[in-house]
């Protein structure tokens, strides 16, 4: 048996041995998307050209065609013989030359990091040239997945706070954002929304942030954790500067919203604005009662939530205890520091919890549970097509999908918007692929 | 596509789908050498995709399966199951062969495929592992193929880019233990090989293969459009085939293990003309005869040229009274197309050529200042032939094209097909063929390339064009006309850390 089963009336799943066919992608871009959401930061991959291609397509697949600051170094065959710390030092040359970045952020791939170039070398020697922060991270595809690397790049980010501005009250800064993620604009300013009728003001978002707003950092009386993605930055925050975190739900429905809401107001000691949440709540029950028909006819269907740790466990508990949608399997993709102990405490809106499973047996296992709609990325397009089964998009990458409406997946809003797009996708099926 | 409509219809107009929308879209995104490359794996993946029952086995880490996924031609599209070593540090030491071994019997368990594709990633060419071994040691009830070398490079010869290098490990070690006397060889028949860049090659090869059974031949396999494993080792019973470049390995491994012919599509010396390669009517009469040639029927290839071309040039006919003497500005690097269709077979004239190179693909990249120079030669020594004499701008900025728009006033302007920008040439007036809708020009074969060429300007020439397209919103980059401002920084450090001496 290469799976773990256990708690109570769950079943949680995690592989053992080697996962063949992976959920999840590689240390360089977790690292990519994590410095992709700063505004004015240039990612320099440098790598084999593949390397390069792969992360800028995920970017401009999903809907960010016009914001590319992802350069490559050039690496070529010869390179892996004499090196490529001269086609580095001009790739930092050119970008800050075209681009004028607050932040270069040089990512060591697999190629160069196997035969050792120098990047912090190089990385040191630019910066009497080149008049912006340049920092570099080991990023080698075979390190580790996605997660880890991004992670490991907003807790970089922190060694560039500067500690003596004077703090805001009832500022926050948001940890986890990504602002590839499909509706993440409209996500984002949706939660700001939700925070600003609470009186609580946005400092800075990691990463939604210009590199001079993410300096600032400092100045936000509370971290907010989105679903625990950049825990370990909030961590570091804390330790180092005294910076108070929360870790919140991602906003998905009514519920989470609330949840989103008090956590916040709790850590900064404030009183929750009920009126606001009364308004938004009278506003989500008279756009139900519209489509509440449909509502009916989709109640307990079985569905299955694939995509990473830091959202899936918010969007099954949401389809689950507000929509009465039977999530079947649970699969999280790409996990967190966070995501086990959730996989094991709440138990009581799925069935099955696969933890970086291996595609095939995830594809088997929901085959298996009589699954009749799909919540995923993508990548579950043939998965969807095989079980005739609608597929809502929502989790990274949607390639396949567009999405520059000011229409969030997040908060009070994002709820009605949720639905509107669950039922279309059943009623939609027949031309779903 | 049917037998009967195949044999019955004489018509061959390539009618657009939704995927061509889309592929038009991926395509004109400055991938491809311009801001990015990538790379031999993401074409070798591509070939994949056209395989039977086969399932790729990427011997990397996991990023490299994962980003291998999103196809760079079918971006929207991914490849759904590609399996990998997932290759960490330690193999990166000590090597990933017993990990490669292991991963050939677990992939076969799942799902029992015909066929297990292992590619090769930068990570395991760099470690070293004797990939070969494992055809020899794994014990799995299916063909193992290994391809390695593949990594991310990009080569300017076709024989080391990657759909060759996959191409050739496919029909080489597939066809290893299968010997000529084992082959029920068929004379009659032909291979046609593909580029599978673009989805459905059946459809875009429907005139060849009508022109092919017209000729008294049958097509014996499309290499490669969903082939299984019997159909690639069927490949031997054909007499000849339809390849790109004779210099491929395989073809050399066919040619000497089963003395089969080929039909080179682009013989020595290369685009040493506009009117090179298998377009225009010229193009396909002479790829006819070369295939009756080498099966000694040359009569009905003459024939079966004479009439099909008389049929396209029929149909042609109806459209060449809106075409015919009207001016074009032609937007262009070193290949013909479409845009040469228009000046030799419908009677239009050039007023004005602009080459292009930054914002091609990398072909156009790759070119010195001296091919650059030859490129303008033999585009004017071609519009001299058509009556034409245009004046002719190299690079020129988006202000000086503008300018020589404004002075030679074309009827219609002609852009390559991965400038998308039409919209910034009908913002200031000027009529525009939609180069989206000739996107699969150059993936087709047949006489009625021609006549769709034709189409697509008299629609452009007809239709009603706005002066205010939302898209005339963007501002485009002065230097990459056709690119914002993002992707042109990002093609002005890409152009330089890798085509230029760093």
């Amino acid at each position: 048996m290469r799976y773990k089963q256990k708690m109570n009336n769950v079943e949680i799943k995690m592989r053992e041995v080697l996962t063949y066919d992976p959920t999840q992608d590689c240390k360089l871009v977790g690292a990519a998307r994590a410095l992709g959401g700063i505004k004015d930061a240039v990612t320099i991959v440098h790598a084999r050209p593949g390397c390069h291609c792969g992360v800028l397509l995920l970017r401009a697949l999903g809907s960010n065609q016009n914001d590319i600051r992802i350069v490559g170094s050039g690496f070529r065959a010869q390179d892996m013989v004499y090196g490529a710390e001269g086609r580095l030092a001009a790739a930092i040359r050119l970008s800050y030359k075209n681009f004028k970045p607050g932040l270069i952020a040089v990512l060591n791939c697999s190629a160069p990091a196997i035969m050792g170039d120098d990047v912090e070398g190089v990385v040191r020697s630019m910066k009497e040239e080149i008049p912006a922060e340049i920092l570099s991270l080991s990023t080698g595809g075979y390190e580790d997945p996605a997660w880890i690397g991004y992670e490991e790049t907003l807790t970089e980010l922190t060694r560039f706070m500067d500690n003596h501005d004077k703090k805001q009250r009832d500022s926050v800064n948001i940890i986890g954002f990504k602002t590839d993620e499909i509706k993440a604009y409209s996500d984002i300013s949706e939660i700001e929304r939700m925070l600003n009728s609470q009186g609580i003001t946005v400092n800075a978002v990691l990463t939604n942030s210009s590199f001079e707003e993410l300096k600032k950092a400092l100045r936000a009386s509370l971290n907010i954790v989105l679903g625990g993605d950049g825990l370990e930055s909030a961590k570091m925050m804390q330790d180092k500067f005294d910076m108070p975190y929360v870790l919140t739900p991602y906003p998905f429905g009514l519920n989470n919203s609330m949840e989103f809401l008090e956590c916040v107001t709790k850590g900064l000691n404030k009183e929750v604005n009920q009126e606001f949440i009364t308004t938004e709540r009278d506003r989500i029950k008279e756009r139900i009662e519209r489509i509440f028909l449909f509502l009916q006819g989709i109640y307990d269907i079985s569905v299955a939530v694939i995509g990473d740790g830091a959202r899936a466990f918010d969007l099954a508990k949401f389809l689950s205890d507000e929509l009465c949608l039977n999530v079947k399997v649970l699969a999280i993709t790409s996990r967190n520091l966070i995501s086990q102990d959730k996989a094991k405490d709440n138990g009581d809106y799925f069935e099955t919890i696969l933890i970086e499973p291996d595609r095939f047996e995830m594809n088997e296992e929901i085959k298996s549970k009589g699954v009749e709609m799909i919540f995923g990325s993508s990548i579950e397009k043939k998965l969807a097509y095989e079980l005739g089964a609608p597929l809502v998009r929502i989790f990274y990458p949607v390639l396949d999908e567009v999405s520059v409406s000011d229409t969030p997946y997040a908060g009070f809003k994002g709820t009605i918007q949720l639905i509107e797009n669950i039922i279309n996708s059943v009623i939609h099926n027949y031309a779903e692929i | 596509m049917g037998k009967e409509e195949i044999m019955n219809d004489n018509s061959f107009n390539y009618t657009l789908s939704p995927e061509d929308f889309m592929v038009s879209s991926v395509w004109s995104l400055p991938i491809h050498g311009r801001a990015a490359l990538g790379g031999k794996i993401s074409c070798a993946t591509t070939i994949a995709t056209s395989l039977k029952n086969t399932v790729v086995l990427v011997h990397g880490p996991i990023g490299c399966a994962f980003q291998r996924r999103i196809n760079p031609c079918r971006g929207w599209n991914p490849i759904y199951d590609m399996t990998c070593t997932a290759l960490t540090e330690a193999e990166t030491v000590f090597g990933g062969y017993d990990k490669l071994l292991g991963a050939i019997e677990e992939v076969y368990d799942k799902y029992k495929p015909e066929l297990i594709l292992v590619i090769s990633t930068d990570v395991s060419d760099q470690i070293g592992d004797y990939m070969e071994a494992v055809r020899e040691e794994s014990k799995v009830p299916c063909d193992v193929v290994v391809s390695t070398l593949v990594s991310c490079e990009q080569d300017s010869v076709f024989t080391k880019r990657g759909v060759s290098i996959v191409r050739n490990a496919l029909i080489t070690q597939l066809l290893e233990t299968v010997d000529k006397d084992e082959i029920e060889e068929d004379e009659k028949s032909l291979n046609i090989t593909t580029l599978v860049q673009f989805p459905d090659e059946g459809r875009r090869y429907r005139e060849l293969h009508s022109l092919i059974r017209k000729m008294g031949l049958h097509v014996n396999g499309f290499y490669f459009y969903n082939n299984s494993v019997r159909d690639i080792k069927s490949m031997p019973r054909a007499f000849a085939s339809v390849v790109h470049y004779a210099s491929e390995p395989w073809t050399e491994f066919l040619e000497k293990k089963y003395g089969m012919k080929y039909i080179e599509l682009y013989p020595e010396p290369r685009f040493s003309s506009i009117e090179y390669g298998p377009y225009g009517f010229e193009g396909v009469d002479r790829l006819l005869m070369d295939i009756g040639k080498v099966y000694g029927i040359e009569g009905e290839a003459e024939e079966v040229a004479k009439r099909s071309r008389r049929e396209a040039e029929e149909a042609l006919s109806s459209h060449l009274p809106a075409l015919k003497g009207k001016s074009i500005s032609v937007v262009g690097s070193y290949t013909g197309g479409y845009a040469a269709d228009l000046v030799r077979y419908c009677g239009m004239k050039c007023k004005l050529l602009v080459l292009k190179f930054r914002t091609g693909t990398n072909f156009d990249m790759l070119l010195n200042e001296a091919a650059k120079e030859r490129t303008a030669e033999m585009w004017h020594d071609f519009f001299l032939k058509y009556d034409s004499d245009p004046e002719i701008l190299v690079e020129p900025t988006l202000e000086q094209e503008l300018k020589a728009l404004k002075r030679t006033k074309p009827d219609l302007i002609v852009p390559p097909a991965l400038g998308t920008s039409a919209w910034w040439y009908e913002k200031q007036g000027f009529k525009t063929l939609i180069p989206n809708r000739l996107s699969g020009y150059f993936f087709r074969l047949g006489y009625w390339t021609v006549v769709d060429a034709a189409i697509e300007a008299r629609r452009a020439l007809e239709r009603p064009c706005s002066s205010e397209p939302l898209l005339s919103l963007l501002d485009q980059d002065e230097e990459y006309g056709g690119l914002t401002k993002y992707w042109a920084n990002n093609a002005r450090v890409f152009r330089h850390v890798w085509y230029e001496e760093v």
